[in-house]
């Protein structure tokens, strides 16, 4: 309870003004003592020297007399008057005909500090003045103040002050709390209870009530401004929830936009990235048309050639007019010319043979065990026509009977864009031998290949944008910047490993290192 | 030209001081005391202005040869200021033992009595015949002044006393009836009821002198008067004889 009172406005209001009020009337009440007490002193001084005026006459008449009897009344006179601690008559032969000293007790009062002399000596040399106008010198009065009863006065003045402010303290204390929580804290507390049932989610229609009795003072100016603000807080809020609403059909017209934009983007992409796997595809069957082509165009060449020799033979062989010698030479250059359509129809077989199974997996996704080793030189052989006049060596490293069940077209897909990009980006005006380093090590649990070419490496601030989609510097020479992206999302996304690039020096080369899962059938 | 002005300074400066000097040893006086005393002396305080022993001190010393000023202070003072060598002589004294330590009294050159008076209103029948009779009374005294075996007996026998600065302080004092009785010089209250007839009516004089005695001029054994005590003694006894 007197917690919540001591941290309540009246008190802390009270409590200020009452110090205040305190501090400055004891401050005041002190200088003014101070004055007072300077006053006194003066007051003092002009007491002792107009008694010392008023009675020159008896005190020289006492002296030139030497009256003791006279001398002593005199004194007793002077140290009658409280300031005086000490009077003495002195005749001018130095011989002191009376003196006497207050036995006052003296008080150490604290307003010896202020003053620097406790104690004030006056001197006053007396004259006869005889019938004739002469006068004489007789010796001299002194006398000697103590102020110390005077400060002891002022010292009990003091006290009385600090009692009596005390108590007025007191009481002006319990009247300005009275009026400070009449006039103030609890028209406040009134007004923070009436703002406090301010529901600020429905600001429409909430009104604080005015104080009564307080309508034209600070009180209810404040009340009215709240009102004010409250009145055109509503206005805003109606305003701001239709700004938001209008805001929100924006947006949600703009989101739609953006989804379906995006979903066309992501289309377009998978489009994309199909029409790279085409032109891949494309790329492949040209390749392969082209490398069947000549054992092709061999074979016709020499079944031609055969052809029209058993043209000949036959026309002979009619008429009757073979020799020995052309049956031998027929036979000859059949077996020659079989022979070379044999070879050659054979090699193209092979090619078909290799490049069926490449086509088939990029047409098709299929998963099926194949051996590592044999499918990397299968895409190899289908990127022979890329390859050739390159001079480019590649170097396998792979464990025989490296078999294992996923889908191939997607490493043909990872070793194709790899083995590419390094003779478009990496062997670009490269005049040294040309490398590709490819070893591939395998464990029950994964398999981690490295990917190394010596071309001109990849230049440190493309480094970390070349899995990102669309991304290449060869824009004007055709590239899509899809390669790497889609080497990207076929090692993360269809063989759940990862892929990184591990030197991003340029003129060491470039270095993918890929890892991911055995994959078990 | 400012040295030879400084040189003229110096030797006028001198030359006054030298002048002054001889002077005032030409005009040295000695100064004698005494304490207004009507008839004997004035009645004031300063320079005396005449009385019988003012005029015969003057012609004394003229007779000596030597200057001299009279004036008249309190007698208490007087004493004083013979003990601090302020001045050379008393115009009158009764020798005494306590004064004979700085004081040489030369012949008697007055003589006459001391007297109590009385309020004849307030103590009509005051008599006295030794100093008992005086216990219950208050007696006013002239302060410094030394009444001989009065004073012995006012300490032994306590007697009241009221010590005035001088004579007709007391003569008053006794007609307003704050005291009973007055020692004073006979010559001086006859002066003093001279002057003042109505007092007649009031103040009465005891039949019976306290004492009488034997005035000297009293010189200091501070002063170089003191060397001239033969001859003012000398002077005195032959005034004396010539009346």
């Amino acid at each position: 309870m007197f917690n919540n009172f001591f941290k309540k406005l009246t008190f802390k209001h009270t409590l200020i003004t009452i110090s205040v009020v305190f501090i400055t009337g004891a401050l005041l009440s002190f200088f003014q003592i101070i004055y007072d007490i300077s006053l006194t002193r003066k007051k003092i001084t002009d007491d002792i020297k107009r008694l010392a005026n008023i009675t020159e006459e008896a005190a020289a008449q006492s002296l030139y007399h030497l009256d003791k009897v006279q001398a002593e009344k005199l004194i007793k006179g002077y140290i009658k008057y409280p300031p005086i601690k000490n009077a003495s008559l002195t005749d001018n032969f130095g011989i002191t005909l009376y003196t006497e000293s207050s036995n006052k007790k003296q008080k150490s009062s604290i307003f010896k500090f202020f003053f620097s002399d406790q104690t004030e000596n006056y001197h006053f040399n007396l004259f006869y003045t005889t019938e004739n106008n002469s006068l004489i010198s007789v010796g001299r009065l002194e006398i000697q103040t103590d102020y110390s009863a005077v400060y002891g006065e002022f010292e009990d003045r003091v006290k009385f002050i600090a009692v009596s402010n005390i108590f007025q303290n007191i009481f002006l204390a319990l009247l300005i709390a009275l009026i400070f929580h009449k006039s103030l804290t609890r028209p406040i507390l009134k007004l923070s209870q009436s703002i406090a049932k301010i529901n600020p989610r429905s600001p429409k229609g909430n009104k604080v009530n005015l104080p009564s009795g307080h309508e034209k003072d600070e009180m209810g100016s404040l009340a009215s401004a709240i009102n004010t603000i409250l009145r055109e807080y509503s206005d805003l809020n109606l305003q701001l929830e239709k700004r938001v609403e209008e805001r929100t059909y924006d947006l949600q017209q703009a989101n739609d936009k953006l989804t379906e934009s995006l979903n066309q983007l992501e289309n377009a992409k998978d489009k994309l990235v199909e029409s790279e796997k085409m032109a891949s595809l494309g790329s492949l069957v040209a390749g392969v048309s082209h490398e069947i082509n000549t054992p092709v165009g061999n074979s016709v060449t020499a079944a031609s050639y055969l052809f029209g020799k058993l043209q000949i033979f036959k026309k002979n062989f009619i008429i009757n007019e073979l020799s020995s010698k052309e049956i031998d030479s027929f036979i000859s250059n059949s077996d020659e010319a079989l022979d070379i359509i044999m070879k050659n129809l054979e090699r193209a077989a092979k090619l078909v043979s290799s490049f069926k199974q490449i086509a088939v997996d990029q047409t098709y996704s299929s998963m099926r065990i194949f051996e590592f080793k044999k499918h990397i030189e299968d895409i190899l052989m289908s990127l022979k026509p890329k390859l050739k006049g390159l001079d480019i060596e590649i170097n396998i490293k792979c464990k025989e009977n490296l078999f294992i069940f996923h889908d191939p077209g997607i490493f043909y897909q990872i070793f194709s864009n790899l083995i590419i990009n390094s003779i478009i980006h990496g062997f670009e005006s490269s005049q040294q031998k040309k490398v590709i380093e490819i070893d591939v090590f395998a464990n029950d649990k994964d398999i981690k290949i490295m990917y190394m070419d010596n071309g001109k490496g990849i230049n440190e601030k493309f480094h970390k944008k070349i899995f990102e989609p669309f991304f290449t510097t060869t824009k004007k020479n055709g590239g899509s910047g899809l390669g790497m992206y889609i080497i990207y999302n076929l090692v993360t996304q269809k063989l759940s490993g990862t892929i990184e690039s591990l030197n991003s020096e340029k003129g060491r080369g470039a270095c993918f290192f890929i890892t991911f899962p055995f994959p078990k059938e | 030209m400012n040295n030879l002005a400084g040189k003229k300074f110096i030797f006028l400066y001198i030359i006054i001081i030298l002048l002054t000097f001889s002077t005032l040893k030409a005009q040295a006086e000695f100064i004698i005391l005494g304490d207004p005393w009507p008839p004997w002396t004035s009645e004031n305080y300063g320079p005396a202005q005449g009385g019988i022993a003012v005029d015969f001190a003057y012609k004394l010393f003229e007779n000596a040869g030597i200057k001299i000023q009279i004036h008249l202070h309190p007698w208490k003072r007087v004493i004083r200021m013979i003990q601090y060598g302020q001045a050379d002589g008393i115009l009158m004294t009764q020798p005494s033992k306590e004064l004979s330590e700085f004081i040489h009294f030369t012949e008697p050159v007055f003589s006459g009595k001391e007297v109590i008076c009385f309020n004849k209103v307030n103590t009509p029948d005051f008599k006295w015949n030794s100093f008992n009779d005086l216990k219950n009374f208050t007696i006013g005294t002239i302060l410094g002044y030394n009444y001989g075996n009065f004073s012995s007996a006012k300490e032994n026998l306590s007697l009241k006393t009221v010590e005035s600065q001088n004579l007709i302080s007391n003569i008053k004092k006794l007609v307003m009836g704050r005291i009973d009785l007055v020692i004073c010089d006979f010559a001086a209250l006859n002066t003093i009821l001279n002057n003042n007839p109505e007092l007649k009516n009031s103040i009465s004089i005891s039949e019976k002198p306290l004492y009488e005695w034997k005035y000297s001029i009293g010189i200091s054994k501070f002063s170089e008067l003191f060397d001239k005590r033969e001859d003012i003694d000398r002077l005195i006894i032959k005034m004396k004889k010539q009346s």
